[in-house]
């Protein structure tokens, strides 16, 4: 419930931030020519008014009393977030996204793959055993069959492997 | 029209389509029948299959996946009690009693036939429709564009009654990250605060695919680590409704076709929708309403005539306007447009094949969908056996490669990624994913006729500029279009507020 209010003041900060940038930024129009500040400054205005509707409407939903119990809990369910699989489970898909490239994908699908398949409670042999199929049947399915680029890795043997992986079919 | 149906068909009956037509609806078959993988998701999934695929051949496999992944859900709906896709739902009401008594596989037989008729008639609807669209449409100035673009998102606001504000939030984030990159008639860069790599603007295909794909993983993080399949199936044979049992719901059929694909063609509202409200309607037509949620067909046919003949009603205003009709349509719209395509009237007119195909597409599909879900119900049981530890990593890896595939640079997946992260903070802050999406796809459409018309427009100032672009008569009839068409959106915006406010009054007299 807390984090809604944040969002939300948050996202009015940087409405407001945006509607000076552009306003800075952008070449001045024409007098009768829709200028390229001018949709999104109204666009901003628009977002400002309904997220104050938004705010108003939040403090009507909700109690005083439960607001401030939401606001008190928030640092403890922030912590709590910090531990979950959840969590986890977004740490591992930025260093996904991460090393996607560098390692490649024969390499970061499996390692992806089995991290995520264990935090979701998986059992570790159907994972790992599971991991490396998919691996392999989306590598050559894709790369292979569908000529879609999958990254071979910057790491010199892991790219000899793609190349080679790639040979058997070709 | 008949050049149409010819050109269609000689497209799809070539080996290479038929076999990409029927490998889709497999594909979205088993997706839409995936617990947590939505229709959306399905046709975000199949994006990635069609990369070495041309303009027409994308559309053809991204649509028949969109087609099976509807059905796809309503088969689980029935035996398991679990939609597939959120458009089954209703179907749970009474497919999933008849399982109970035994009847299962005729259940499955009428979901499927229903399915099937009700797809059908919505793609021949969207070919009857999209040419005398068009050939309106193309008497459309910039100012009539905007207006239609903005009916679309004003609708869709109003779809969601308890949560406008937080809708109309989402669709003005949209429009506003449409508005980062190049402008589109100065060239010069906007909003891109510095980062050159926000020139070029925001790649739609990596942004949908986090928000559909991604978020969705990470919801069920959250709430799950499997599948739970229940009920006692093991396996299922689907048995077809005798002709006396069809002839006996065909006015339901025809009722939900009909509505389902008017459904379909309004922007926002979609196969969910349709679903629930020719199910409700059936209801009340019915001399034997009491029958609803005891196992009737009736109850199944409804659902699944309607939410079928959505599929084909969003291809409407996709194909003839150039305006998606719904999230799948806008996915299908960003691949398109990655292969090089105009969206918009000219489309049609150009490369009517794009029409052709599509119809082409919908209708083989329908019917490679009976015999694909006769097979796929024959080891569904174990289908569905499998573990979200493994179904989740791979959604996100295919996911990835859809995404990476886009321009083959790591900031895609990165992009994607990290949308992913938003979507679900926006889920959780009870934001609408699918109008800030939706903002996102009609924001460049929005603007670039808005500002066109206000350079064509004459006027001394910004004001009167703007008198002129609003009520500016079509060329064809003496019609200031644009101004019914921006009073309609206010209508339509302001409609659910007034209506709660007359509800509340009414209740207070009571």
């Amino acid at each position: 419930m807390a984090l809604e209010l944040i969002v939300n003041v948050l996202f009015a900060i940087a409405a407001m931030y945006t509607y000076w940038y552009v306003g800075e930024t952008m070449p001045e129009s024409d007098a009768s020519e829709l200028g390229a500040e001018q949709w999104p400054q109204f666009l901003i205005v628009l977002l400002l008014i309904a997220i104050a509707f938004n705010i108003r409407g939040y403090f009507k939903r909700n109690k005083k009393e439960d607001i401030t119990a939401a606001f008190a809990d928030f640092v403890p369910s922030v912590g709590r977030l910090l531990t979950s699989k959840l969590f986890i489970g977004m740490i591992l898909l930025i260093a996904m996204a991460y090393l996607y490239d560098i390692l490649g994908f024969i390499a970061t699908c499996p390692l992806f793959m089995i991290g995520y398949g264990l935090i979701l409670g998986g059992r570790p042999v159907t994972v790992i055993v599971s991991a490396v199929i998919i691996t392999f049947v989306l590598y050559i399915g894709f790369s292979v069959f569908l000529d879609v680029m999958l990254p071979r890795g910057d790491v010199p043997f892991l790219r000899s492997f793609a190349l080679f992986v790639e040979s058997l079919f070709e | 029209m008949l050049d149409l149906l010819i050109s269609g068909f000689a497209v799809m009956l070539t080996p290479k389509m038929i076999f990409f037509v029927i490998a889709a609806v497999f594909l979205g078959t088993l997706f839409g029948a995936l617990p947590g993988v939505s229709a959306t998701m399905a046709v975000t999934l199949g994006i990635p299959f069609t990369y070495s695929m041309t303009a027409v051949e994308s559309i053809v496999f991204l649509v028949a996946v969109y087609c099976a992944s509807i059905t796809g859900g309503g088969m689980t709906a029935i035996l398991f009690k679990i939609p597939g896709v959120p458009s089954s739902a209703p179907t749970t009401y009474d497919g999933y009693p008849m399982a109970q008594q035994g009847q299962a596989g005729k259940a499955l037989g009428i979901q499927l036939l229903c399915s099937a008729i009700g797809g059908m008639f919505a793609a021949l609807a969207m070919l009857l429709l999209c040419g005398p669209l068009t050939t309106a449409a193309v008497s459309f100035g910039p100012a009539e564009l905007f207006a239609i673009a903005l009916l679309g998102l004003s609708i869709l606001s109003s779809l969601d009654v308890d949560n406008i504000c937080r809708t109309i939030i989402s669709g003005l984030i949209g429009l506003l990250i449409a508005c980062i990159g190049i402008d589109p008639l100065l060239g010069v860069p906007r909003m891109t605060y510095g980062f050159m790599s926000l020139n070029s603007g925001m790649e739609m295909i990596p942004i949908m695919i986090g928000f559909f794909a991604v978020t969705e993983v990470l919801k069920q993080t959250r709430k799950r680590d499997t599948l739970s399949a229940v009920g006692e199936v093991k396996q299922m044979k689907t048995v077809f409704p005798k002709l006396w049992e069809l002839l006996s719901v065909k006015w339901t059929i025809i009722r939900c076709s009909v509505a389902g694909t008017v459904i379909g063609i309004l922007p926002g509202a979609g196969a969910t929708i349709a679903a629930f409200m020719c199910y409700s309607m059936e209801q009340k037509l019915s001399k034997h309403p009491e029958k609803f949620g005891t196992g009737c067909i009736d109850g199944i046919a409804a659902p699944e005539t309607g939410n079928n003949a959505a599929t084909g009603g969003s291809m409407v205003p996709l194909l003839s306007l150039g305006i998606p009709g719904g999230n799948a349509a806008a996915i299908m719209m960003s691949a398109l447009v990655l292969k090089g395509v105009q969206m918009g009237p000219m489309l049609l007119v150009k490369q009517p094949v794009f029409l052709s195909a599509t119809f082409a597409s919908m209708f083989f599909a329908n019917i490679v969908m009976i015999f694909a879900a006769m097979i796929l119900a024959k080891v569904f049981v174990q289908v569905l056996r499998i573990p979200y530890a493994i179904l989740g990593p791979m959604i996100i890896m295919m996911a990835t490669i859809g995404a990476f595939a886009t321009k083959n640079i790591a900031t895609d997946v990165m992009v994607m990624a990290v949308c992913g992260l938003i979507g679900f903070a926006f889920v959780a802050c009870k934001f609408d994913v699918s109008a800030m999406i939706l903002g996102l796809v009609l924001g460049k459409i929005c603007e670039s006729n808005l500002r066109r018309a206000y350079t064509i427009a004459d006027g001394d100032t910004l004001l009167s500029t703007t008198w002129n672009v609003f009520t500016q008569p079509l060329k064809i009839a003496p019609v200031p279009l644009t101004a019914i068409l921006i009073i309609t959106c206010l209508l339509v915006l302001v409609s659910p507020g007034l209506k709660k406010l007359w509800d509340k009054r009414k209740a207070a007299r009571a």
